[in-house]
């Protein structure tokens, strides 16, 4: 009876590392991006 | 045994509990989801060695001290009040209750302190990885810490797992992990999480926006902002997700907090789903304040019945078919759940009485008779109807309920869009180009709390009059001190709590304005 809700409870620790991994390669990809024309503060 | 008590003191004490409550919940959704954020900036540092990236987690990790520190204090002064004003419901189901609280005391609460400890001060003393998995830890910690305080919540909201013990009057707890996995409490443990996860984004794009605007810290600024607007634009479309879940699980155990959601006073089949409504002050019905009809309506024709039940033409019960009833689509009447509900309390009354009078033929009868189980599911569920004189008294305040919904419904649709704008122009590189963006992105986040704490007051108001669901109602659970000491204390914690929150806004500002360290 509680297949369902813990299928849904284990989606949480899925969004947390599917961000982690997303995070890390949209970094990777635009990190050297945002470093471009950084005006002198 | 429960007896009804004043209603300035339930009242007070509910306006102290709520108000310990709304300020708790200042400090936490930015702790669940700002300890995340960090435990993925320093995971860069250490994957790159950048020290850049250990300066920005170091930055957040400081305003996110200061939450912590101030927001512990609230919590710990809720979780006395359940013993000091809440002591009947304590007494009654202490043995449930209890256990999830317990469980977050000893396991999360110390899993949290001791990985923050190491945090904060063991960036020399352990090496990167180590103290690159106190940081996970503590974001988990923070996070399991508040799953076990919603399974307490949302046992409240749907008793499951317990049987009622005569001899004691008080509910045990027989099945603990109906309790843990009950849908109630995994739909709160998502939506609530998620929604600190949404709100911390929106914290850090704000002050992150801020800098930009003052054109400093551009650099942290910039890859901040990317990192929240992605954490938080997965994190925005998962807490819709967990919404609609939460609203359908509603509809199911709570029918009286869905009608009121949706201001629904007629039930109907194929309902509509009122996207925008404002309430006149003309009442349907002259002996009850809270039946108002809409003055303007506009509403999207059969979505809330499938919202409901996944069925466009499914009938969707208003508040005056839970009130009187309804045969044809098998709903029973609040007047016919209080007769059961009285019977209940009634034959408890008795077994009480025999054994106070040594009749333990009587009392061994009586007890054998609550504990079959056609009389638990027929008369002992209705248990706390046994209390109420006034059927309306189970109606919550419609247009309270039904306006901070609706809030709370249309800030999450905005927090999604908000969330995509800011990626499309942090990837773009044109962030410091649109100022206008940038002071949206600050006046954002008090929109993010306002959110939050609407769907609290959807969630707490919406199921009045219940403190615990069908069992008890919150009058029946207050502790019998004087109204006068809970006003008293109301307006002593209105004062610290305010400073509290003054010191925080104030110490926070100070720390945004010196910076991160170079």
């Amino acid at each position: 009876m509680y297949w369902s809700s813990i299928f849904w409870f284990l989606t949480w620790p899925v969004l947390v590392i599917f961000s982690h991994y997303l995070v890390r390669f949209m970094v990777k990809k635009y990190e050297a991006k945002l470093e471009k024309d950084v005006p002198p503060e | 045994m429960i007896e009804a008590v004043d209603l300035t003191l339930v009242n007070w004490s509910r306006a102290q509990f709520a108000l310990t409550a709304m300020y708790h919940w200042i400090f936490v959704p930015l702790t669940l989801g700002i300890t995340i954020i960090i435990a993925m900036m320093e995971s860069i540092y250490v994957r790159t060695g950048n020290p850049e990236w250990k300066r920005i987690t170091k930055f957040w990790m400081t305003l996110f001290g200061i939450n912590f520190a101030i927001g512990v204090a609230t919590g710990i002064i809720l979780e006395f009040e359940f013993g000091t004003n809440w002591s009947n419901y304590s007494w009654f189901v202490g043995d449930i209750f209890g256990a999830p609280l317990a469980i977050e005391g000893i396991f999360a609460f110390f899993m949290e302190s001791t990985f923050i400890a190491i945090m904060f001060f063991g960036w020399n003393k352990v090496g990167k990885k180590t103290h690159l998995l106190a940081t996970w830890l503590t974001a988990i910690g923070a996070n399991l810490s508040a799953l076990w305080i919603l399974v307490a919540n949302a046992w409240m909201q749907r008793p499951v797992g317990m049987q009622f013990n005569p001899e004691t009057a008080r509910n045990e707890m027989n099945n603990f992990w109906e309790v843990l996995f009950s849908p109630v409490a995994v739909d709160k443990f998502l939506h609530t999480t998620s929604s600190g996860f949404v709100l911390a984004a929106i914290f850090v794009i704000g002050i992150s926006a801020w800098y930009l605007l003052k054109k400093r810290e551009i650099l942290l600024a910039r890859k901040s902002i990317l990192i929240a607007s992605l954490f938080g634009l997965v994190s925005s479309i998962y807490l819709v997700l967990t919404g609609d879940n939460s609203t359908r699980t509603i509809a199911t155990t709570q029918p009286m907090k869905f009608a009121a959601i949706e201001g629904l006073y007629n039930g109907t089949q194929g309902a509509g789903l009122v996207a925008v409504g404002v309430f006149s002050t003309s009442k349907t019905d002259p002996n009850n304040e809270n039946l108002k009809d809409f003055s303007l309506k506009i509403e999207i024709p059969n979505v809330l019945s499938y919202m409901a039940f996944l069925d466009w033409n499914a009938f969707v019960p208003g508040v005056n078919d839970l009130i009187n009833g309804n045969e044809q689509h098998g709903i029973m009447s609040a007047y016919e759940k209080m007769e059961r509900g009285k019977l209940a309390v009634a034959k408890l009354t008795d077994f009480k009485n025999a054994q106070k009078a040594g009749n333990d033929s009587l009392a061994n009868v009586l007890k054998t008779e609550i504990m079959d189980k056609a009389f638990q599911d027929n008369f002992f569920k209705y248990f706390g109807y046994g209390y109420v004189d006034d059927p309306h008294k189970l109606i919550p305040s419609i247009p309270l309920t039904f306006y901070s919904f609706h809030i709370m419904v249309m800030l999450g649709g905005y927090f999604v869009l908000f969330f995509i704008l800011s990626l499309v122009f942090t990837l773009r590189n044109q962030l410091e180009n649109r100022r206008w963006y940038l002071r949206l992105a600050i006046w954002t986040i008090p929109l993010a709390y306002l959110a939050s704490q609407a769907g609290w007051i959807v969630a707490e108001m919406g199921r009045q009059p219940w403190v615990i669901q069908d069992l008890m109602p919150t009058w029946t659970a207050v502790t019998r001190i004087s109204a006068g000491a809970v006003q008293t204390t109301f307006w002593l914690f209105a004062l610290i709590f305010t400073i509290l929150l003054a010191a925080e806004v104030k110490i926070m500002l100070r720390q945004i304005k010196i910076g991160p360290k170079h």
